[in-house]
């Protein structure tokens, strides 16, 4: 594990959060930074589902996952003071959390033990709602091969705006690109995606221009 | 009037509502007319169905919440705050100091070597020994290895140089011969 920190899970809380409480994020991040730490804790709380569904989608573990969110949320409150109010708290939170990964992915691969998508799906518990879980994890499997054969830079606007259906807006705010190097990356990707899965699932490709 | 090219990249824009207002009229007509684009359209939204099925995470794996442990690692905010700023200005207390001494000890070491008292090489010698053993190194280097200069003759100078010795030489041909009388040299001169 290369976190700097490896941080406790399932113990009681030590605070007791409001999960209901309605106030902004501008005033939920002033007060944080006035030290009410049950502020930060409702961020915490608003946005951690959704941060380590997002990690989960360039990692697969989500024991790994849960471990990059809690830096990542760690990291966010160290940096507090750096955040500007006038904008949303999520893109920057989003942001900080991808490039967490991305960092630890590049590495990784730096090291050849490049591993993104490429966990088996076997680690993974099947998941009792979908009707025949044989037959998803089949397809989760063909579906992370074929991301795996897309480059970084397409794949996490693609993991981003399709799979996460983050805007382009916010997308580009989270990866700090324009917007339209973002659109232009989507169409990429996507085109990139559809050629590898037709040619995996033995379709007919597009003819040659 | 759009070809395929375009119209390909397009169509991965506008099947999820990210491309403007402005093109999508002229993508459509392209795609009434071009059933190859029309094909392409169904296949990338074939794909992207199967991407989005293939890629559920269940919600029932992330309903453990991280932030009771999260909560214990957190330091206070603002003595956290305090820290960095205090590093900070430490940082760059340090660096200041590091300056102004490196900035004092250049200027002192330039000006006694200017006035030629004082000052001290690295090695510990005094700057004024210093020079002038850099200067007869100079200087010797000069009279023994100097590679030799091309030399210009000067012919003005040779003419005015040669009237001048002869000048030298009669005169001292005019003094040390006794035979000759002083109307004899006033003559020749």
């Amino acid at each position: 594990m290369v976190l700097k920190t490896k941080l406790k899970r399932g113990v009681q809380p030590i605070a007791v959060v409001d999960t209901d409480d309605v106030r902004s994020e501008a005033k939920l991040v002033e007060d944080a930074r006035q030290g009410d730490r049950d502020s930060f804790g409702v961020l915490v709380l608003r946005y951690e589902q959704r941060l380590i569904r997002v990690i989960l989608r360039f990692v697969t573990d989500l024991e790994l996952a849960k471990d990059f969110a809690q830096e990542t949320f760690l990291r966010s409150y160290e940096r507090l003071d750096q955040f500007d109010s006038s904008r949303r708290f999520g893109p920057w939170l989003f942001r900080i959390g991808v490039n967490l990964t991305l960092d630890y992915l590049r590495r990784r691969k730096r090291r050849g033990k490049w591993t993104l998508f490429s966990e088996s799906p076997s680690d993974r518990q099947p998941d009792p709602a979908v009707v025949d879980p044989r037959q998803h994890q089949e397809l989760s499997q063909e579906i992370r091969t074929v991301l795996e054969a897309i480059p970084e830079k397409y794949r996490s606007v693609l993991i981003l705006r399709d799979l996460e259906n983050f805007s382009t807006s916010e997308v580009a705010a989270i990866l700090k690109r324009k917007e339209a190097t973002i659109r232009w990356r989507l169409a990429e990707a996507r085109s990139r995606f559809q050629k590898i899965w037709a040619k995996r699932c033995g379709l007919a490709t597009t003819k040659p221009e | 009037m759009m070809n395929c090219r375009r119209a390909k990249l397009e169509i991965s824009l506008w099947i999820s509502d990210d491309l403007s207002g402005a093109s999508i009229s002229n993508l459509e007509e392209h795609i009434a007319r071009c059933s190859d684009c029309e094909s392409y359209r169904q296949r990338l939204q074939e794909s992207l169905i199967n991407l989005k099925a293939g890629s559920v995470v269940s919600n029932r794996d992330l309903s453990d919440s991280i932030w009771p442990g999260l909560a214990e690692e957190l330091p206070n905010y603002q003595e956290m705050q305090q820290r960095k700023r205090f590093h900070g200005w430490m940082l760059a207390t340090a660096f200041s100091v590091a300056c102004v001494a490196m900035v004092t000890f250049s200027t002192k070491q330039n000006f006694l070597s200017w006035s030629g008292e004082g000052g001290y090489d690295l090695d510990g010698r005094n700057f004024s020994q210093t020079a002038d053993r850099a200067g007869g190194f100079r200087r010797s280097r000069k009279d023994t290895d100097a590679a030799p200069q091309m030399r210009i003759p000067n012919y003005r100078y040779l003419q005015l140089e040669k009237k001048r010795r002869t000048q030298i030489n009669n005169k001292a041909d005019d003094d040390t011969n006794p035979d000759s009388t002083l109307e004899e040299i006033d003559q020749r001169k």
